[in-house]
């Protein structure tokens, strides 16, 4: 059927160089659409309130309220497999390896970390659910929540570099890598990257198996993550990236990937809106999901913004 | 090829490579030439366009050992 060889080229230069951001965003806006078509658009910060619910209560917290179970929220899977999928990308470009920053490196990827989910939490989401699919779904809120992350990202640029001047030896000191991402003997990484690629398949069609509306729509939430977190990996797709690159080097490379993507995104949602596509379970809950966008006040975007703006700078990535 | 400073920035993520090196570069002469290294994969496709923006020469790139070796010579 094919010359032998031909599949082997595909895979090799698919996952022997980098994709440029702006075909990223467009492979994500569209499969960002398709979410919107099986249920809600693309987020992120919701599954992780989720998962934190689940630990908290595992760990004996009541007071929290009885939160879905991990396994049954479209959004927490999105999280896990997004992770996954990125992890078997890197394992098929035998880019994967670990690293240990230094000490203050990782201090402030703590406190960036908790500053994203403070911010995430006070405001109406995060990058994913609050800007690319908050923006295109024409949500006022989503403005304000650029506008913050803007102010955020300006200032926690110039703490890095103030930091850099006046405590240089927080950048600096001992780093580690533990598993080196080049050279040779890497062979390992690309049988690894095949049998996780099977698990998954598994899981999905465990999902798919059930027959429930549910778990139908669970199992295609699974196997659009494995594609976005190949997409991720690959292109590097970043939203900090183009919120900090005007304030920094002036390209707009990031930006214009940005905002290429957002267009699609936008389109693709109008229409569904418009014509209220997608028939998942009953009408009256699919009315309330056409919506997408909820009435929040606007300082609460701005300030979340800012607050995420601040610590996704300061953690980077 | 003559390499008038080194600068190590392994273990950092972005954007802190970036920001070093314009810092770096900053303060060298006309025609110097730095050897930046660093671990972080985005570096691979940052560093050439930031030499490109700031007008500055991408001599080469290397691997080596699980970290990346950039050439850059000051305009």
């Amino acid at each position: 059927m094919f010359k032998k060889g031909v599949l082997r080229d595909l895979f090799d230069s698919l996952f022997g160089k980098s994709w440029p951001m702006w075909i990223g965003g467009i492979l994500l806006a569209l499969l960002n659409i398709l979410l919107f078509v099986i249920k809600y658009p693309w987020g992120a910060s919701g599954g992780y309130v989720n998962i934190g619910q689940n630990l908290f209560q595992s760990l004996g917290a009541k007071s929290i309220g009885t939160g879905t179970p991990i396994s049954l929220h479209t959004v927490a899977l999105l999280n896990i497999f997004i992770i996954l999928g990125a992890f078997i990308s890197s394992l098929f470009s035998r880019e994967f390896s670990i690293k240990v920053a230094p000490v203050g490196e990782l201090v402030k990827g703590l406190i960036g970390g908790a500053l994203m989910g403070i911010g995430a939490t006070v405001g109406i989401g995060c990058t994913t659910g609050g800007f690319f699919s908050g923006v295109p779904a024409l949500s006022g809120g989503a403005l304000f929540l650029s506008l913050g992350f803007m102010v955020g990202t300006f200032v926690a640029l110039k703490y890095l570099l103030w930091e850099m001047e006046a405590l240089p030896n927080v950048s600096m000191g001992k780093s580690c890598t533990l598993i080196p991402g080049t050279g040779k003997k890497t062979g390992w990484q690309r049988w690894l990257g095949w049998i996780l690629i099977i698990v998954v398949l598994f899981i999905v069609s465990n999902y798919t198996v059930k027959g429930t509306a549910l778990s139908k729509i669970l199992g295609w939430h699974v196997l659009i993550a494995l594609i976005l977190g190949i997409i991720l990996q690959r292109s590097r797709y970043c939203i900090v990236r183009a919120f900090r690159e005007p304030f920094m080097t002036g390209e707009a490379t990031a930006p214009v990937a940005i905002i290429i993507s957002i267009l699609v995104v936008l389109i693709g949602f109008t229409v569904l809106k418009f014509f209220g596509v997608g028939n998942a379970g009953e009408t009256a809950v699919r009315a309330i999901e056409m919506k997408s966008v909820y009435a929040n006040f606007w300082l609460r975007a701005l300030l979340g913004g800012f607050i995420f703006g601040l610590g996704m700078t300061l953690a980077g990535g | 090829m003559q390499v008038d400073q080194t600068l190590d920035c392994k273990g950092l993520s972005c954007p802190m490579p970036i920001i070093k090196l314009a810092k770096a570069v900053k303060k060298m002469n006309s025609g110097e030439v730095l050897e930046m290294i660093g671990t972080d994969p985005g570096s691979k496709t940052d560093v050439p366009a930031w030499c490109e923006k700031t007008g500055n020469i991408f001599m080469e790139q290397s691997e080596e050992g699980g970290a990346f070796h950039f050439f850059i010579k000051k305009k």
